[in-house]
């Protein structure tokens, strides 16, 4: 279970620019489901997503993951959690320009200490799954976007995490390569993976991988349910 | 005041690490009375977020407060030159009446930045910071220290006058002048080396329990501090003399400069390091039963215990093996 306790995020405090992205939201995500934030843009999807993956830390409230309390960790056991628990995919995939697929797929590893032809092995192996076997050692930039996405998704998934989060996967895809990752996703949640997805994509949230939709407003959960 | 490079860059630093530390003791009262790791309020929240930071500066701080013992004493022993009748820092830090006093101050704020050095290694190994109140705690005890050794240091570099006559070494310690300098000179050599080398075995005995079986953490903390000030009466008694091969000539401070090979710095650093790791063994223990330490506090105290060990041993090693291989027998004056 990954629970929100109260949460809220107030950008630029004090100053005339102060912004709040979100304000006391409280929600419990089961692991090994998947779940979809829905909301439009400036609804608090990502600022959410940023928080339960330890990207940022809140300005109130508290995060639980499997009841271990994880915002008031220090930086460095917050980088373990991170590292471990969690895999990201980028709105805009934020892969590294000027390296291969391959590299930017064995980059979050790279801390880890693993041999490196263990590692290189492993991620040529997560880019076979994505039938990219051909296309590691291409540099990023001459990807597909579809394509650049699927290493995006292998590279989430190098360090085998227990739960995957996304944000807005599909806004750069056409119908074809969106119903391509949810396919994808699908695979992983048949693994037994959590996944976290923000869209307000009718694909996503529409889709029959989604157990669970959370409806986000104005920095607030508005509402919450289970799919059938 | 002298524009001397050295002088300039302990007021500044000191002026510095006054500040941050003043600071970080203010912003420890804030948290020794608000602190609350359930809450998620936003002002725990805050404190967490800048704790983090305040600790890193305050750390890197004090780290240069250690080593600025030494460029006090260097300093004042590369501008003894400047002063009448001065032979090495004895002579400069006689030359007003704030010299000894910075000295001590110096030599107690080494100590307590080494105890929060280690206090915050050990605070940044647990995941719930497990040591934040006694870390600062102890930063707001050091602060008054830090400040007053700032200003006394201060007013010591601005009341240096080299048109003064002052004392050198020699007078000082000598066997035959007035204090607590001349009395441990004037004690007499046998028995400074029993209590010398009892105090080193002892400690060393405890150092070594303690390594290899994890108990006396309290008796090896309390022996290391108490070996510190038995070492420097034993330079100034008998040790010095070795490195001098002169039975009159007691000074403490002699040793640092390049005709004895600087061996002084070695020598004190040892003694210094020695005994503020000696010091943490005992400071963390009451800390081992912390859930986020209980598996990281008993390797972090043995890992204190073993450089302390060391520290002590190479100590002991270099003088003694300069009393045995020296032509110069004391005994007999």
């Amino acid at each position: 279970m990954i629970s929100a306790r109260d949460i809220s995020k107030v950008f630029n405090a004090g100053r005339p620019s102060e912004f709040t992205a979100l304000n006391g939201v409280s929600l419990d995500l089961r692991l090994h489901e998947t779940t979809v934030l829905k909301g439009p843009s400036g609804s608090g999807k990502t600022t959410l997503l940023a928080l339960m993956g330890c990207m940022s830390r809140p300005s109130t409230g508290r995060i639980f993951l499997k009841d271990r309390e994880i915002t008031s960790l220090p930086e460095r056991f917050l980088t373990e959690v991170r590292r471990s628990t969690f895999g990201f995919v980028f709105q805009q995939f934020n892969l590294i320009k000027g390296i291969s697929a391959l590299e930017n797929v064995m980059a979050p590893a790279y801390p880890t200490g693993e041999k490196f032809s263990l590692l290189r092995a492993r991620a040529l192996a997560s880019l076979e799954m994505f039938n990219l076997g051909k296309r590691a050692d291409a540099k990023v930039e001459w990807l597909s976007g579809g394509e650049a996405q699927r290493v995006a998704i292998a590279r989430a998934l190098i360090n085998n995490p227990a739960v995957i989060i996304a944000d807005e996967p599909t806004a750069h895809l056409d119908t074809r390569l969106a119903h391509e990752f949810i396919g994808i996703m699908a695979q992983l949640k048949a693994r037994g993976t959590t996944i976290i997805l923000a869209s307000h994509d009718p694909i996503v949230y529409d889709s029959d991988l989604a157990d669970r939709v959370v409806e986000m407003r104005d920095g607030q959960v508005i509402g919450a349910g289970n799919r059938a | 005041m002298m524009l001397h490079p050295s002088i300039l860059a302990l007021f500044c630093s000191s002026l510095l690490i006054s500040l941050m530390t003043l600071y970080a003791a203010c912003y420890g009262i804030l948290i020794l009375r608000r602190w609350d790791i359930t809450s998620g309020s936003e002002l725990q929240l805050a404190l967490e977020r800048r704790t983090y930071l305040i600790s890193t500066i305050v750390g890197y701080f004090l780290v240069f407060q250690l080593v600025s013992l030494f460029l006090f004493i260097q300093t004042a022993d590369s501008i003894c030159h400047l002063f009448v009748g001065a032979m090495c820092a004895v002579g400069t830090l006689t030359v007003n009446g704030f010299g000894y006093p910075t000295l001590l101050l110096k030599v107690i704020t080494f100590m307590l930045a080494g105890l929060w050095l280690i206090l915050n290694h050990t605070d940044n190994r647990g995941y719930d910071y497990p040591l934040i109140r006694a870390k600062y705690l102890l930063l707001i005890v050091a602060a008054p220290f830090v400040v007053a050794e700032s200003v006394l240091q201060a007013t010591f570099f601005l009341k240096l006058t080299p048109d003064i006559i002052t004392s050198c070494c020699g007078a000082l310690f000598s066997q035959t002048s007035r204090g607590i300098a001349s009395e441990i000179a004037a004690a007499p050599s046998i028995p400074m080396k029993i209590a010398f080398y009892g105090c080193i075995l002892v400690t060393g005995a405890a150092g070594a329990r303690f390594w290899l079986r994890g108990r006396g953490a309290y008796l090896f903390g309390t022996l290391s501090g108490v070996s510190f000030p038995v070492s420097i009466a034993a330079m100034v008694s008998f040790i010095s003399l070795y490195f001098y091969q002169m039975p009159s000539h007691h000074c403490p401070f002699c040793i640092l400069q390049q005709e004895y090979g600087y061996v002084g710095y070695p020598l004190y650093a040892l003694l210094l390091s020695g005994t503020v790791t000696g010091l943490g063994v005992g400071l963390l223990q009451p800390f081992r039963s912390k859930t986020s330490l209980k598996e990281v506090l008993p390797g972090v105290q043995r890992k204190l215990a073993a450089v302390s060990l060391l520290c002590l041993i190479i100590f002991t090693v270099i003088v003694t093996w300069r009393m045995v291989f020296t032509s110069f027998s004391l005994e007999g004056y």
